[in-house]
């Protein structure tokens, strides 16, 4: 079968009768002589005439050939030579295939198969057939071409990265651009390792969308699945620091997750732990099929700065390797700057303070400077970490924007009621309907009238909260005789609603924090000191106040600890040539912007776990990226929940779905073999060739027999 | 057709002295300036006989006497009028003209111009028209009635129908009984071999055959370009040939029949010029009329 990859080239073939125009008209333009030496005319012409007949018919025939073998060559005609129709999949036409590869963490050790799988898969399309290709991590997005060896070359040279897989994402982006395609006979292929978290299977609406899609243009659907080999996976599922906050010196438990899934037969693994590159614990661990380990190792740190951790699994031999390593970005700090805010001169600060900053034979971290609603005016709300407002009664717009705008761009307030807060104005001005910085509305005051309230705490787990035992339920050891009732209503504009930490005996919340922006607000809805109980005398207050200051002045902005997918965005002080860089050294691609009045270094996406810095010539950060925790999942999809997610309910528009798992499946599909094509059009082009030599030949021949003969007679006669 | 218009007067300047003679002797009864076959009374020494009684005593040469007591008479070649017949070629081959004036205007031109130069010198001259058949032929005769008459002649034939010469010399040579020159001007395009057989008849009746082979420029050089539809002057019908891709041959050609010509010509003593019809007459003439032409074997 001969296939014309350029057809629409066929109207060259008008320029054919160009030289038979020519040729006619040259005819036409002879002129009558009278002339009187006929005799000798004649006999000329009875020798000549049928020789220049032969060669003008011949000369004439070699131009029509020459255009007509050139115009044929660029209709680029193909000699087909595969058997397309024996197999059980057929093409009618032209063939517009889009590949899409999930190049995630996850598919690591499948690389190697999926690429021959989509190699095979290749090997079924002829010349002539579209194709283009994208990966999930976007390290691969071409344009449809009709180069196959190209294409080929491409998928060669793929590799994974440790970045997430979304197969409705994935297949999204190919329904958007399989439009882009003009062959008619359409096919995407989904090119994986089957990881079933990947699919998002419960996202069913998003997949009735997908299967709306592809129904209405009407594609075929592929899916090459590399198989795994075991389903045996040990993952480094979490690492991290019980307490948030790490002071110069201060020991402080990192703790390591080690996941077990229920394919795991007892292994033993070494764990290595990693302190800023240097190795601090090693141990074998035995895991057990469905376990979750827990380790915890005692790390110190006695310089301040940006460290990192990281811990990784050794000798496992599971399904996936990319989670067998992880890590996290420390900040080590030598002091933390707080203000505590009064409305009269310290006095409902007063336990407040010295919590912060007492510590028997310790130096504290906490650098605690106070201020009343006059002098707020002048304080620079950025030098400080933690802003604790203790029962103001009102603060003036210009306080409110000034704290909003603090605790947007990532700062924590802690506010905390007493006998002289207004609810009224607080609703009013700190709230409003959601869109203030008040977590909740104050409601009445609450007295108590015989037993005093006692307070529990609900989310032992919450980071807030760690300094306090972890017990269920266990008193607070606070009673109090007063408290602001808080609602804790949803509002419409809000960020995220409100989360009770910590809650009375009756229920009523004691404890809100609520997140604005890129910082968090925490509401009590009592005071800090004796007025309304005996908060202060508890000898869990100090370790309460100090982990709440304390979580609240951990968090990062931006983060130090990333997921792969995500870029590095480091805020410079100043623009000095910073540059961030890999575990190699090598320089990763940044650019600088700016941000609410900072300057931010971007790095471009990162898609490799691992250690990353961003450094200048005195100062250095740490930051880790870790690979997602959906990659951890080593279930496969099954044939059956595949077609399930790809078959719409309406079966009058169900596309064709295909699944293969092996080379031989899609060779016996198509019944394809790798065919010699024959590129017909090389040969026309040596025709042309040829012809646009013999017509040189011959009118060479004839103009140099012309020469001679007139050379001749010149010499012969002479007047 | 006038004398002044027949000969431009410049040319009859420039012909004043040359004379034609004739190559051998020529037959006549009449006294000219011509060699006679016959030897007697004349102005040129020819020789010694005896005396014989009768002879006249003027022509005793007594120096010969006194030297050998020998009575010796002079013999003198005797010079008869020349009688010349000029044939004109009028076929339609003869009217071909690519500058301005064909090859029968030419040779009439020089016809007369011969015509008048023997005339005035007492010389007899007849004209025979020709093209595949004797159209007109006129003994040689004297004076200037005659050449009147021969002018007229001239002027009333025009150039049309086909050539074949070589008849026209054969009839024409049984006309011919005395010595005389024959003088053809023709453009010889005709059958080669068939022409030399009658020149060789005319050479055989003892004639001075002179021939005057009028070519147009043209038919020399052949500066046609590109395809021409060529058109016979003598009803040969018609040609399509591409000029530059058989001029070289056709040159060859007619260069082969000239030469070829020529050289049978002068086997056969016959003065062979060939010229253009573009050419010079008087230049023509004398050319024609030289005495350097290979003399014939005398007879």
């Amino acid at each position: 079968m001969i296939n014309f990859e350029a057809l629409w080239m066929a109207g060259g073939f008008i320029a054919i009768g160009i030289p038979l125009l020519i040729h006619f008209l040259h005819r036409k333009r002879i002129r009558h002589t009278t002339f009187s030496a006929m005799q000798f005319l004649s006999d000329v012409l009875m020798q000549q005439q049928q020789r220049m007949r032969f060669n003008n018919i011949l000369i004439l025939v070699m131009r029509i050939a020459c255009i007509f073998f050139l115009i044929a060559a660029l209709c680029r005609p193909q000699w087909i030579s595969q058997q397309l129709a024996s197999g059980h999949i057929q093409r009618q036409g032209s063939c517009a295939a889009l590949i899409l590869i999930d190049d995630s963490a996850s598919s690591r050790e499948l690389m190697p198969f999926m690429k021959e799988l989509t190699l095979a898969y290749m090997d079924t399309l002829k010349n002539g057939d579209e194709i283009s290709i994208y990966s999930s991590s976007g390290a691969i997005n071409t344009d449809p071409m009709y180069d196959l060896d190209a294409a080929r070359t491409i998928i060669r040279t793929a590799k994974s990265y440790d970045t997430t897989s979304d197969i409705p994402q994935l297949l999204d982006h190919g329904l958007q651009n399989i439009r882009r395609h003009l062959n008619p006979e359409r096919e995407i292929i989904i090119v994986s390792d089957g990881q079933l978290s990947a699919w998002h299977s419960d996202d069913e609406q998003r997949w009735q969308q997908l299967q709306t899609q592809c129904a209405q243009l009407h594609i075929r659907l592929i899916h090459l699945l590399a198989p795994r080999e075991t389903t045996q996976n040990i993952s480094l599922s979490h690492i991290y620091l019980k307490n948030h906050l790490f002071s110069v010196g201060q020991k402080n438990d990192v703790s390591i997750h080690i996941q077990s899934n229920e394919s795991v037969i007892a292994v033993d693994t070494l764990l290595r732990v990693r302190k800023d590159g240097r190795i601090i614990d090693e141990r074998i661990i035995h895991c057990n099929a469905n376990e979750q380990q827990i380790i915890s190792i005692p790390v110190q740190f006695n310089d301040a700065g940006s460290h990192h951790i990281d811990a990784e699994l050794h000798g496992l031999h599971d399904a996936i390797q990319a989670d067998n390593r992880r890590g996290i970005s420390i900040v080590v700090n030598d002091h933390i700057p707080v203000l505590l805010v009064d409305s009269f001169a310290g006095e409902q600060s007063y336990y407040l303070k010295q919590a912060l900053l007492s510590r028997s034979g310790e130096h504290s971290i906490f650098h605690v400077e106070h201020s009343d609603l006059a002098a707020l005016h002048h304080k620079d709300l950025n030098a400080y970490k933690v802003i604790i407002l203790t029962d103001i009664p009102a603060l003036d717009h210009r306080h409110i924007a000034h704290l909003e705008r603090y605790i947007v761009s990532g700062g924590s307030v802690l506010v905390s009621l007493g006998p002289h807060s207004d609810p009224d104005s607080m609703n009013t001005y700190w709230v409003r309907n959601g869109d203030g910085f008040l977590p909740a509305y104050v409601k009445k005051i609450r007295h108590a009238q015989a037993a005093w309230f006692d307070v529990v705490s609900r989310s032992q787990q919450h980071p807030a909260l760690l300094s306090l035992p972890i017990t269920d339920s266990v008193p607070f050891n606070s009673s109090f005789n007063s408290y602001y009732i808080l609602h804790n209503d949803t509002f419409e504009s809000a960020d995220d609603s409100a989360s009770v930490l910590m809650e009375f005996a009756n229920g009523d919340p004691f404890l809100l924090e609520r997140k604005r922006g890129e910082g968090r607000v925490l509401l009590c809805a009592s005071s800090f000191d004796m007025q309304w109980g005996t908060l202060p005398q508890n000898p869990l207050f100090v370790p309460w106040i100090r982990g709440l200051c304390s979580y609240m002045a951990s968090f990062l902005l931006p983060p130090r600890t990333i997921e792969c997918g995500q870029s590095i965005a480091h805020p410079t002080p100043d623009v000095r040539s910073w540059r961030i860089t890999d575990e190699l050294h090598n320089t990763i691609s940044s650019q600088l912007d700016r941000t609410q009045g900072r300057h931010i270094l971007r790095s471009e996406t990162i898609t490799r776990a691992g250690v990353y810095s961003a450094h200048t010539d005195d100062a250095i950060t740490y930051y880790v990226a870790n690979i997602n925790e959906q990659e951890y999942d080593a279930h496969s999809i099954s044939t059956d929940l595949f077609q399930h997610m790809l078959t719409s309910s309406d079966t009058e528009h169900n596309n064709p779905i295909h699944m293969f798992h092996s080379v031989q499946d899609i060779i016996q599909a198509w019944n394809a073999q790798r065919g010699q094509d024959l590129a017909i059009w090389r040969y026309f082009i040596g025709a042309c060739l040829l012809c646009l030599l013999i017509e040189a030949s011959i009118t060479h021949q004839v103009v140099m027999r012309e020469r001679r003969l007139n050379a001749s007679g010149a010499d012969g006669e002479q007047r | 057709m006038s004398l002044r218009h027949a000969v431009p007067e410049e040319v009859l300047e420039r012909l004043a002295r040359v004379g034609i003679t004739a190559r051998q002797a020529v037959e006549s009864i009449l006294s000219g300036q011509h060699r006679s076959i016959r030897r007697g009374l004349s102005v040129e020494f020819a020789g010694h006989r005896p005396y014989q009684a009768g002879d006249d005593l003027r022509h005793l040469d007594w120096m010969v006497y006194a030297r050998s007591d020998r009575l010796d008479v002079r013999v003198y070649e005797e010079e008869t009028r020349l009688r010349a017949t000029i044939i004109v070629d009028c076929s339609g081959s003869m009217s071909y003209d690519s500058h301005g004036r064909s090859k029968l205007d030419f040779a009439k031109n020089i016809a007369a111009a011969l015509g008048l130069l023997m005339i005035r010198q007492g010389d007899a001259v007849g004209l025979a028209c020709c093209d595949s058949s004797l159209r007109q032929h006129i003994q040689p005769a004297g004076g200037m009635s005659h050449l009147i008459q021969l002018l007229s002649i001239l002027e009333k034939n025009n150039a049309s129908g086909t050539t074949n010469i070589g008849s026209i010399l054969n009839a024409l040579a049984e006309h011919l009984t005395r010595r005389g020159l024959v003088i053809l001007i023709s453009d010889c395009l005709d059958n080669r071999q068939q022409l030399m057989n009658s020149l060789h008849l005319l050479r055989y009746r003892k004639q001075d055959v002179r021939i005057l082979h009028i070519t147009d420029p043209d038919e020399h050089d052949f500066p046609f370009q590109g395809n021409h539809q060529f058109i016979g002057c003598e009803g040969e019908g018609e040609l399509l040939a591409d000029a530059d891709r058989v001029r070289a041959n056709y040159q060859q050609y007619m260069s082969t029949h000239c030469s070829e010509l020529a050289h049978a010509c002068q086997s056969a003593g016959i003065q062979f010029q060939t010229c253009y019809s573009d050419a010079d007459i008087a230049v023509t003439l004398l050319q024609l009329l030289s005495s350097s032409q290979p003399k014939a074997p005398r007879t």
